[in-house]
């Protein structure tokens, strides 16, 4: 058992085994190395980030997934089945960075077409796509060509399209890049629905503080190789930090924690910090620009301690 | 979200429907892109061209010149569209990335290739269709017309009912015809010829430029390959090279002369049933081959 399945007791979704992709460089006689003896594991159900700067080989390593490029050396198995069997991709949806799908077709024309490349027709098919415009929100928007999508709105009708056929796997690439923060937040929960339903997501960006959000667990790859791979809690505790958050605390009291932690001075106990949590830019923005009922939701979050 | 959905089959199976879906959509692909104007302007050039320029010709001459301006244009436009249309379908789909959201379903890019040329096949069909029933119409108008006239000044002339009937005749060869159906199927074909071979150099080229520009000459040089050929090889000029040169010209690129009955037909032949049986195995070989490797490029092209 690997060692991501070992944790969740479920079969590995994604097996990569020493993946290796060169390709060929136009006009010239060398070649490109862009991923290097990479391995990583993903459990099912898991929500794995796949982390690094710009070139450092996540999307190569997406693609090989689904099989749109062939591995130079190593393996990438989904669920069992040879990413490059056209199987494997029953089971699985993608999401590309910066999609633009075909302008000319309307939001429900467009799940129309994806479904219907899946197998999908009829009332079936028509009540999949009702299903999933609500679920992304884009009821009212079902009618609209494309063309005339906002970017977020693009990015959330590319999610619905990578979930029609009900994948148990769904890779998504830079699913927020270059979204509003409002937009930003609603991929964000969409993805968190997904796990809620047991579906195991794979996915890549470049903003941090929503990996740390929504990942179980991550990689870090760096000129095409994996540096790190672990839990995302056990990698970012301060393990000889304890946080401890009080609401509303007399100065008395805050004064008593003080003389309790100075007793315990010879354990090696250290008071680091009194002060009050902040709230992060982003919750602050989102409160300020959403509507009256987001705003109370807003608030609620702002006042919470992250 | 919980329902449960059927899905197609598991296994790489190549799927009939799912090419019929890539085909439809192809076709309202290019629909909305407004390529459909385009017969606005070939309605334009045709009505004007029949009421204007043609009205010095002796009267089956009238006719048959229109019938040749007809057939011309339309094999223009056709090739036109068989070009233009195929060349920017990959390309575009690759730039956009939908390819990507496409080849991640369970699609096989063989069933991809096809989709989108019987697309193409598809507008080639309805355009050609849209075209063949306004040029016939305008032609039949044309030739009651002319006729009427003529009798006319038969009668006037005081010639009998041999004249007007030798007249009928002569008119009647020159005007409509079943034939004229056949030169469209020829029309029909070369376009879906073309449509293959670009969908081919699509394949590997690196822009919808390239790949027009190439079909664009290899276009012209399969409407000269044979003759070059011929003459080549019973001559003695440029001798084994050319030779080898016109040999290649002729691997390269179809031998677009092979579909031309439009000269016969505007002369009043009549096309026969194993004459287009002939051409459209001669059709369905080309683009038998240029599929075939239109999916050897494609199979294991890094995307």
């Amino acid at each position: 058992m690997t060692k991501a399945s070992e944790h969740t007791g479920n079969q590995a979704a994604v097996l990569v085994s020493g993946l290796t992709k060169e390709f060929k460089l136009p006009m010239r006689s060398g070649r490109f190395r862009a991923v290097e003896d990479l391995s990583l594991t993903v459990g099912e159900g898991e929500v794995y980030g796949l982390i690094g700067p710009n070139g450092s080989g996540k999307s190569t390593t997406m693609k090989v997934m689904l099989g749109l490029v062939r591995p130079t050396k190593g393996s990438c198995e989904v669920f069992g089945m040879s990413s490059s069997s056209s199987k494997s991709r029953h089971l699985v949806g993608y999401l590309p960075e910066n999609p633009y799908f075909y302008k000319h077709l309307t939001g429900a024309e467009t799940l129309r077409f994806y479904g219907e490349l899946c197998g999908l027709r009829g009332e079936e098919l028509r009540m999949k796509i009702d299903q999933l415009l609500a679920m992304v929100g884009l009821q009212d928007a079902a009618d609209r060509r494309l063309g005339g999508y906002s970017k977020g709105m693009l990015q959330r009708i590319g999610l619905a399209q990578a979930v029609i056929h009900d994948p148990k796997l769904v890779i998504l690439d830079e699913p927020t890049a270059g979204v509003d923060p409002q937009g930003s937040r609603q991929i964000r929960d969409l993805i968190m629905n997904l796990k809620s339903r047991g579906i195991t997501v794979v996915l890549t960006s470049h903003l941090l503080e929503q990996v740390q959000e929504v990942c179980d667990r991550i990689g870090i790859i760096s000129k095409g190789r994996m540096v790190r791979e672990g839990y995302l809690e056990e990698m970012v505790a301060v393990e000889e930090l304890t946080e401890i958050v009080v609401k509303s605390p007399s100065s008395q009291l805050l004064d008593a924690i003080r003389e309790l932690v100075a007793k315990d001075a010879g354990s090696g106990a250290e008071l680091v910090r009194v002060g009050h949590p902040r709230t992060t830019l982003e919750r602050l923005f989102l409160a300020e620009t959403s509507d009256n009922e987001a705003k109370k939701s807003g608030e609620k979050i702002e006042g919470g301690v992250r | 979200m919980s329902a449960e959905v059927s899905r197609a089959p598991l296994g790489g199976m190549f799927s009939v429907r799912r090419v019929l879906v890539l085909a439809r959509h192809t076709l309202k692909q290019l629909t909305r892109m407004r390529v459909f104007y385009f017969l606005g302007i070939f309605a334009a050039i045709l009505i004007a061209s029949s009421m204007f320029v043609l009205r010095y010709n002796s009267p089956e001459q009238e006719l048959k010149i229109l019938k040749d301006f007809g057939l011309g244009a339309m094999t223009l436009f056709v090739s036109v569209f068989a070009i233009v249309a195929t060349s920017m379908l990959i390309p575009k789909d690759v730039e956009d990335r939908t390819l990507y959201t496409i080849l991640s379903k369970p699609v096989l890019r063989i069933e991809y290739l096809l989709g989108k040329l019987l697309g193409v096949f598809m507008l080639l069909g309805i355009s050609l269709l849209v075209m063949d029933g306004l040029f016939t119409s305008v032609l039949y108008m044309r030739q009651s017309m002319i006729l009427s006239e003529q009798i006319e000044m038969l009668r006037a002339q005081g010639l009998g009912e041999d004249a007007v009937n030798a007249l009928r005749g002569l008119i009647g060869d020159a005007g409509v015809s079943w034939s004229l159906q056949a030169a469209m199927l020829a029309v029909f074909l070369k376009g879906a010829v073309l449509a293959a071979l670009t969908l081919l150099i699509s394949t590997f080229a690196s822009s919808s430029l390239f790949t027009i520009v190439v079909s664009i000459t290899a276009f012209f040089v399969g409407h000269v390959q044979a003759d070059a050929r011929a003459f080549y090889e019973n001559h003695e000029i440029g001798g084994e090279f050319m030779r080898y040169v016109a040999g290649l010209a002729a691997l390269i690129s179809p031998d677009f002369q092979l579909f031309n009955v439009v000269d016969a037909v505007v002369a009043g032949e009549v096309i026969g049933w194993g004459g287009l049986g002939t051409i459209s195995m001669i059709a369905a070989g080309y683009v038998t081959v240029y599929m075939m490797l239109a999916w050897y490029s494609f199979f294991d092209k890094e995307l």
